[in-house]
C-alpha cells in the first residue's frame, strides 16, 4: 500500500501514545526507515506488521486496532486536501459510500499504482447495504471503522452491523448501513 | 429539435452541456449545468457569458468557430467553462465542456460535486492531481522540517561531544601537571634524603617537604576522584534533617584560625528566622560546597573581612538557601568568572601554589551544587571583592515548624500528647539558633523546655529543688563551658539526665564529658528524629 497509509499509523500512534511509543511499535514491526513516503509503494506486508505491533504492544485486538485506524483515516485524510475531495464526493453519508468506487479511481489518478477495493451499495429497508470486496485479507474491522468515521465528518450517527463475511465462506464481506442525524434518538 | 436518443446522449456525455436556438437564446441544459447557472433557460447567450477565445461578439462569430477549444466566462463572476461549440440540428447548436480549473481550491467552490462531472470528463481528475501535488508537497516539507531537525540535533551532539573532547584533553593536561608538581619534590627530596652529608636538621626539613606535598598530593587525588564520580554522576545525595546556619558555623569554626592567621575576619550572619528552618539534603555535600567557598575567600582577601550570610525563602513546602560568602579579596574580572569552575583554572593554580588547594574546589562545587538542587552565583568586581553564593531548594523537614519560635524563656509545650508530653528539659545553649530550633523541636514533642544561655546561669538554677529530667548541655560556651556546667551541677546534688551536645568530634573531650557526668554525648547538627530518641532516653535507636 501507498507510504501514505503507513505515515496515517504513525500519525495515529503519535498522536494518541507519544512518538517513543511509535519507535518502539515501529521497531517491533521491524520496520528501519526513518519516514515513510505519501506517494512511494510499500509491502501490504509493512502494513499489517505495523498494525499487529500496535496491537501487541498495546495489548489491544487487532480488530479494535483496525476500527481505530479506520475512525483516524477520515480524520486524517479529511484534514488536508483530500478532505475536499470527499466532501466533493457525496455530501451525507449515504452519498459518499456510493460513490467510493468512483472516488478511489479518481485517486489512482494521482495514486497511479492503487489498488483499491471496491464497493457496491444498494438501499435496503430503509437504509444501505454495503458491499465490500478486496483481495486483501482481514479488513472488515477497517471499513466498520472507516464508515463510523465518514459519518462523524458529516455530523451523521451511523448503525453498522456486519451481515455477511468473506472469512465465513460468503461471496464478499457485506454491511447494513444506517445513518441519522447526530444528537437525534433512534 | 434533436432527436431523443442524442438527446440523452448528450445529457449523459456532457452534464454541462447548454443548448441555443436561432435567436441566441438558451433554451436547455444539462443537469450539472443547471446548477452552475440555474436561472439561465431563456436568456441570451451573451447575457449569460462573455465568449472569451477565439473572442466572438456575435452569433456568427460564434458560428465560424465551431469545433475550436472555446472558453466562456461567466459573466459578473470569475468562473470560467471550457469546451466547443457545436451544431446539433438545423438552427440550434450546443456548448459541450466543463468548468475550468484554475487552481487547486477552484474546483471546489463551484457548487457542483464529483458526482457532476461525467466519468470520461479528464476536468476533476486534473483537480485531484493537483491536490495530490499539493498533499506531496505538504509531505515533503514536513519530512525535510523532520530531516532539518535531525541534522540540528546531530549537529549540537557533535559539537558538544567535540567540546567535552577539548576539555578532557585540558584536563588531563592539567592533571598530569598538578600531579607532577608535588610528585618532583617529593622524589627530589626523597633522593637528596639519600645523600651523605645531610645533617639532621636538614633531614628533618626534607621530610617535612616530602610530607607536605605527599599531602598535597593525596588532596589532588581525592578531589579528581570526587570530580570524576560527579561527573560520571555516580554521585548521590545522602538526605537527612539538615539545619544549615549549624553547617555554616561549623565552616567558619573550621577556618577561623586561618581567617585570624590572615589578620581578616571571618563572621557567620542568619538572616530571618526561615534560614533556621530544618530542611531535607545533604550536610556533608553542602559543607563541602562550603569549605570551598569560603576557603577560597578567605585564601584570595588580605585586608578586611569574609562574610558568611544565611538567607532562605519558604514557599509552601519548600525552602530555597542562599548562604553569600562576601569577601573583600582581589576581586575578578568579567571573563575570568566563567573560567573559575574549569578544573585547574588558570586563576586558581597559579593561587595554589602559593596558598594551598587542589585547584579543582569550584570544579567540583558547581556540580555539587546543581546536584543539591541549585547553583553558584557570582558577583564580582576587580579590586573590590567576591561574592559567591550557593542557592538550592529543598523540602521543609518533617511537619512544618511555625516560626517566630517561643520566647527564649519557657516555651509552652505545643502537644499534650507527644513523645515528650510531661517532660521538663532544661536546654543549656548559647546560639540563639540552635535554642529556637532544639526548643521549638522538643515543645512539639509536648515537652516543657527551659532555656539557659551559658554554663553560670544553668548551674544556678540548680538551687536542690530543680529537678528537670533532662539537661541538654551545649559544651562549647563562652564563660564555663558545658563540661564545668556540668561538673559544676553534679556537685550541687543533681542526679538526673545530662547528654551533651557538641559540634566537635573530638574523643578527648567527649571523655571528659563523660566523666564530668554526662550521660551520653552527641554530635551536632543532630536531626529531630535523634533528638527525641535522646530525650525519651533510647540512644539505641539513633541512626
Ligand atoms: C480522500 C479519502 C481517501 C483516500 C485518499 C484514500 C486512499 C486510499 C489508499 C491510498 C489506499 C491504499 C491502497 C493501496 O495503496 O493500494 C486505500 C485503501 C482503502 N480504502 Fe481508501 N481512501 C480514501 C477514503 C476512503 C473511504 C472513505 C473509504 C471507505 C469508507 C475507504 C476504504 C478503503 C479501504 C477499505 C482500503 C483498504 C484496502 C483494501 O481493502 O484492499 N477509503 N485508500
Amino acid at each position: 500500500m501507498y507510504g501514505m497509509v503507513n505515515q496515517a499509523i504513525e500519525a495515529m500512534v503519535t498522536e494518541k501514545f507519544g512518538a517513543p511509543q511509535w519507535e518502539v511499535i515501529k521497531a517491533r514491526a521491524g520496520v528501519e526507515d526513518p519516514a515513510f513516503v505519501m506517494m512511494k509503494q510499500y509491502p501490504d506486508a509493512v502494513t499489517y506488521a505495523l498494525a499487529t505491533a500496535v496491537a501487541e504492544h498495546m495489548n489491544m485486538p487487532i480488530a479494535d486496532v483496525l476500527h481505530a485506524f479506520g475512525v483516524y483515516w477520515i480524520e486524517f485524510a479529511g484534514k488536508g486536501p483530500w478532505g475536499k475531495l470527499m466532501k466533493a464526493s457525496g455530501s451525507n453519508t449515504y452519498e459518499l459510500l456510493g460513490a467510493l468506487d468512483a472516488m478511489h479511481t479518481r485517486i489512482a489518478v494521482s495514486f497511479p499504482a492503487l489498488e483499491p477495493p471496491s464497493f457496491r451499495v444498494e438501499p435496503r429497508d430503509g437504509g444501505l447495504l454495503l458491499e465490500y470486496r478486496s483481495h486483501r485479507p482481514g479488513l472488515a474491522p477497517f471499513v466498520l471503522g472507516l464508515v463510523q468515521g465518514v459519518g462523524s465528518m458529516y455530523g451523521e450517527h451511523v448503525d453498522i452491523k456486519q451481515i455477511a463475511a468473506k472469512d465465513a465462506g460468503a461471496p464478499c464481506d457485506a454491511f447494513m448501513v444506517r445513518t441519522r442525524p447526530a444528537h437525534t434518538p433512534e | 429539435m434533436v432527436n431523443r436518443e442524442a438527446q440523452t446522449l448528450l445529457e449523459t456525455l456532457f452534464p454541462f452541456h447548454f443548448v441555443i436556438n436561432g435567436d441566441g437564446v438558451i433554451v436547455r441544459t444539462g443537469a450539472s449545468m443547471a446548477k452552475v447557472l440555474p436561472d439561465c433557460v431563456g436568456v441570451k447567450l451573451f447575457d449569460v457569458f462573455n465568449v472569451l477565445r477565439p473572442r466572438a461578439d456575435s452569433l456568427a462569430d460564434v458560428r465560424s468557430n465551431f469545433g475550436q477549444l472555446t472558453l466562456l466566462g461567466i459573466r459578473h463572476t470569475e468562473r470560467q467553462m471550457r469546451g466547443q461549440f457545436a451544431e446539433l440540428s438545423a438552427g440550434e447548436f450546443a456548448f459541450v465542456g466543463s468548468p475550468r480549473i484554475v487552481d487547486n481550491t477552484s474546483i471546489w467552490s463551484w457548487p457542483v460535486g464529483l458526482a457532476d462531472f461525467a466519468p470520461h470528463d479528464g476536468s476533476a481528475d486534473y483537480a485531484m492531481v493537483i491536490e495530490a501535488m499539493n498533499t506531496q508537497l505538504q509531505d515533503f516539507e514536513r519530512m525535510v522540517a523532520k530531516l532539518t531537525e535531525q541534522e540540528r540535533v546531530q549537529r549540537g551532539l557533535r559539537v558538544r561531544a567535540e567540546e567535552a573532547n577539548t576539555a578532557k584533553s585540558h584536563f588531563l593536561a592539567n592533571i598530569s601537571h598538578e600531579i607532577r608538581t608535588p610528585m618532583t619534590a617529593i622524589l627530589g627530596f626523597a633522593e637528596l634524603l639519600g645523600d651523605e652529608g645531610v645533617d639532621a636538621a636538614e633531614r628533618s626539613e626534607y621530610i617535612e617537604t616530602i610530607r607536605r606535598n605527599g599531602d598535597h598530593l593525596l588532596a589532588i587525588i581525592n578531589d579528581i576522584l570526587d570530580l570524576a564520580k560527579i561527573e560520571a554522576g555516580g554521585c548521590t545525595l545522602d538526605i537527612a534533617e539538615v539545619v544549615v546556619p549549624d553547617i555554616v558555623r561549623d565552616v567558619v569554626q573550621l577556618l577561623h584560625m586561618r581567617a585570624v592567621a590572615k589578620g581578616i575576619s571571618l563572621v557567620k550572619e542568619v538572616q530571618g528566622d526561615a534560614a533556621m528552618l530544618p530542611i531535607r539534603s545533604d550536610a556533608v555535600r553542602i559543607r563541602q560546597v562550603l569549605l570551598n567557598l569560603v576557603g577560597n575567600a578567605v585564601k584570595f582577601t588580605d585586608n578586611g573581612s569574609v562574610r558568611v550570610v544565611v538567607s532562605a525563602q519558604r514557599s509552601g513546602s519548600r525552602v530555597e538557601t542562599r548562604i553569600a560568602v562576601h569577601d573583600t579579596g582581589c576581586g575578578m574580572s568579567e571573563e575570568t568568572i566563567p573560567k573559575l569552575f574549569e578544573p585547574f583554572s588558570q586563576f586558581d593554580t597559579s593561587y595554589t601554589r602559593k596558598h594551598g588547594g587542589t585547584g579543582l574546589g569550584l570544579a567540583i562545587s558547581r556540580p555539587l551544587a546543581v546536584l543539591l538542587g541549585g547553583r553558584i552565583d557570582v558577583a564580582s568586581e576587580l579590586g573590590r571583592g567576591s561574592v559567591f553564593t550557593l542557592i538550592f531548594e529543598s523540602e521543609v523537614a518533617g511537619p512544618a515548624l511555625v516560626f517566630p519560635v517561643p520566647t527564649p524563656s519557657t516555651p509552652a509545650p505545643r502537644s499534650a500528647n507527644g513523645p515528650l508530653s510531661g517532660k521538663n528539659i532544661l536546654l543549656v545553649e548559647d546560639s540563639i539558633d540552635s535554642q529556637r530550633i532544639l526548643s521549638a523541636l522538643m515543645s512539639l514533642a509536648g515537652a516543657r523546655v527551659d532555656i539557659a544561655s551559658d554554663g553560670l546561669s544553668a548551674v544556678a538554677r540548680f538551687d536542690g529543688v530543680y529537678c528537670p529530667d533532662l539537661v541538654i548541655m551545649d559544651v562549647q560556651m563562652p564563660g564555663i563551658d558545658g563540661i564545668e556546667a556540668t561538673e559544676r551541677i553534679r556537685s550541687r546534688g543533681f542526679r538526673g539526665r545530662i547528654v551533651a551536645l557538641t559540634a566537635a568530634a573530638l574523643s578527648v573531650e567527649r571523655d571528659r564529658a563523660l566523666n564530668a557526668g554526662c550521660e551520653g554525648f552527641y554530635l551536632k547538627p543532630i536531626s529531630r528524629t535523634d533528638l527525641l530518641a535522646i530525650c525519651v532516653g533510647n540512644p539505641a535507636a539513633l541512626g
